[in-house]
């Protein structure tokens, strides 16, 4: 029992319980405080003695910590501790305690050596981020969480359902390699879903902008890299995942370029760079499952700090779009500062924390013989630069200066964007900081001198071109469709309809009877407000949703 | 001198510096590098925007409810959301003050 409670996980979920109990200020303390507490403990984990737990004949492994799971978890509770204090003066009570449950599971999965605990904190994560992303109650926030959990829900179903399939087939609960067995299909598929590969990433863009501006930083780092992590763990080396991560890197690239959210821009951007440690994952060598997980850290870091430097635009300004902002780098040259080191972190530019770990990936891949990987990543780079570098601060700081609203952004906001940002150019000037916690030793010299002088031809080439273009970059006041449209516009359909048959009914009828007619429609869900928390009844979405699931897992068991 | 070709000469001595720096570090194919640099990042601009301008883009009130479209570039102005208000109010009540514009059936108990 005391063995349990020094589980680095247990932190995180009393934390919640405090901040939820306990008055704002003082759950901001505690937020803060708690990843602290966390890292403690995960240093003191032996290593070698796995903390296992009996549970009906089957053998959980609560805690493993190995060189796959550590880089991940240092990760998790730094950045824990950094979006807790980014969010010490704008989170709500609620939404902390979801984001320290949230984090908490991130935390749990990577640690679960078993996969019945590993599906657990999967799906508690799944519903601690839906919390994070609905309480703060933004507009679109609600409909957003909803789509976001049943997509999550399918995922988890799948896990289940490839979990149990592979236990009834003989296999073993211990979470290490799969593959081989049918059953293997479906766990990589609800990993898939988390990792964000597209046609099922677009939960990731649509949620993760709806939440407040800390939430988004939380909810940045734990889902699709605990999915890398799974996928490093399970399917390293299957080949597929080559051609899934490069298709995710570019597809993250195109659809940045036509956003006008800023934080949507980011989000694309999420699903680009987890492109490359799935590609990581696919090459499965050594080399590329260091490069993955080096790349997933560095990532964590530089991803926050972006996504922390335009969330502190979008508290200060209440805009995130960029045709709506434009002209701060006067008002705000020091979040253009800070936002552009994430930018060149992001853009692998040297003495930069992401030079020192994207090169690993497309390195692996070159040296694996995939040689149109390593170009195509290469390619996604330059996208990579365009957007996160040049387009955002161009539209989002540059020009003339226009008169918006402003607020001031709290001094914890700066103190830890100017944290992470720090991290960023410790891990690029010094890379060993971060090759000394990979799960392979490292044979790589980053500051070779073709390397260098490759990326500065690469950044400075797409700077130029961009020079050309860049009018045609200006953002335009529409939204892209995505794969979401699928299950969005049916709905959409359907309210239509449902506001066309209301019309109607108003028009010949009193309001008496309109308003049994609207107790019918509000029980059926039919015309609920997009924005609102759902009623009750409208779970029988979720319902047939997870239905369909279970029939096309039965589907795909009787076929195989 | 036009801003265009200004960049073009800048980018015709950027490539000349760049082969230079190719053949001191020996790369193999010199120039290849900032050829991918300048045409992948043209590439990437205009193939997206083609891509936007033929199938992707819509009007950001697509997926708006048709009748709140114009309250939504109201809550973008304002930074409230005036849906949530008035469904707030209904509930409290309020519908007839509503006026004519809103259908049935808009406002429901909050959280079911």
């Amino acid at each position: 029992v005391v063995e349990l409670l020094a589980h680095p996980v247990v932190p995180f979920l009393v934390g919640a319980g405090l901040v939820a109990a306990l008055p704002r200020r003082v759950g901001a303390a505690v937020a803060v405080a708690v990843p602290g507490l966390s890292l403690v403990l995960l240093l003191r984990v032996d290593r070698d003695e796995p903390l296992t737990a009996g549970l009906h004949g089957y053998e959980l492994t609560l805690l493993r910590l190995d060189g796959l799971a550590a880089p991940f978890a240092y990760a998790f509770v730094v950045i824990s501790a950094l979006a807790a204090l980014y969010g010490a003066t704008t989170m709500a009570r609620a939404e902390r305690a979801a984001a320290l449950v949230h984090a908490g599971c991130g935390l749990g999965v990577v640690l679960a050596g078993d996969l019945l605990t590993l599906f657990v904190l999967w799906e508690v994560k799944a519903v601690a981020s839906t919390v994070l992303i609905a309480v703060p109650g933004r507009p679109g926030a609600s409909g957003a969480a909803m789509r976001y959990l049943y997509l999550h829900i399918i995922g988890g179903t799948l896990l289940l359902a490839g979990v149990l399939w592979h236990l009834s087939a003989g296999g073993s609960l211990a979470f290490d390699a799969l593959g081989g067995h049918p059953s293997s299909n479906l766990v990589l598929l609800a990993f898939l879903l988390s990792a964000a590969m597209p046609p099922l990433h677009a939960w990731l863009p649509d949620a993760y902008p709806a939440a407040s501006v800390a939430g988004t930083v939380f909810l940045s780092a734990f889902t699709t890299k605990s999915a890398v992590y799974a996928l490093l763990r399970g399917f390293a080396g299957t080949e597929l995942l080559i051609v899934a991560g490069v298709g995710m890197a570019l597809y993250g690239v195109v659809y940045a370029v036509l956003e006008n959210d800023v934080r949507r821009l980011l989000g694309y951007h999420i699903v680009s760079q987890v492109g490359f440690m799935v590609a990581g994952a696919g090459v499965g060598t050594a080399a590329a499952i260091n490069g993955a997980t080096a790349h997933a850290f560095a990532h964590i870091l530089y991803k926050g700090l972006l996504l922390m430097a335009v969330g502190a635009v979008v508290h200060a300004t209440g805009r995130s779009k960029l045709t709506d902002l434009g002209g701060l780098a006067r008002a705000m040259p020091v979040l253009l500062v800070l936002y552009m080191v994430g930018a060149l972190s992001i853009s692998g530019a040297p003495l930069f924390s992401g030079f020192v770990s994207k090169e690993l990936v497309t390195d692996a891949a070159g040296a694996g013989g995939y040689d149109a990987a390593l170009w195509l990543l290469k390619l996604a780079s330059v996208g990579t630069f365009l957007s996160v570098g040049l387009k955002l601060p161009l539209f989002g700081w540059g020009g003339p200066a226009r008169d918006l609203p402003r607020r001031p952004v709290p001094s914890t906001m700066i103190v830890a964007m100017a944290t992470v940002a720090i991290m960023n150019i410790a891990i690029g000037v010094q890379p060993a900081v971060l090759y000394d916690l990979l799960p392979f030793p490292v044979a790589y010299e980053p500051f070779a001198a073709h390397k260098v002088v490759e990326v500065l031809q690469l950044l400075t080439f797409t700077g130029l071109a961009f020079w050309l273009l860049a009018v045609r970059l200006r953002g335009e006041p529409s939204i892209t469709l995505d794969t979401d449209w699928v299950y969005r516009a049916r709905s959409q359909q359907v309210r239509v309809a449902a506001a066309d048959v209301g019309g109607r009914l108003a028009s010949a009828r009193e309001a008496a009877r309109t308003r049994a007619a609207t107790a019918v429609r509000s029980r059926l869900a039919i015309d609920r407000d997009l924005d609102r928390v759902p009623p009750v009844t409208s779970m029988n979405a979720l319902g047939v949703v997870t239905l369909a699931t279970f029939l096309v897992v039965l589907a795909v068991g009787l076929l195989a | 001198m036009s801003a265009t070709a200004r960049v073009w000469l800048v980018t015709a001595v950027a490539a000349v510096a760049a082969v230079i720096a190719d053949l001191v570090v020996d790369d193999p194919v010199p120039g290849r590098i900032p050829a991918l640099g300048f045409v992948g990042c043209a590439l990437i601009i205009l193939a997206s925007k083609r891509l936007g301008k033929a199938l992707l883009s819509r009007p950001e009130s697509y997926y708006a409810r048709p009748d709140t479209e114009d309250r939504l570039n109201v809550e973008h102005i304002h930074g409230v959301d005036p849906v949530a208000a008035a469904v707030t109010g209904e509930d409290e009540g309020t519908t007839s003050d509503q006026g004519p514009d809103r259908g049935p059936g808009q406002g429901r108990p909050r959280g079911g």
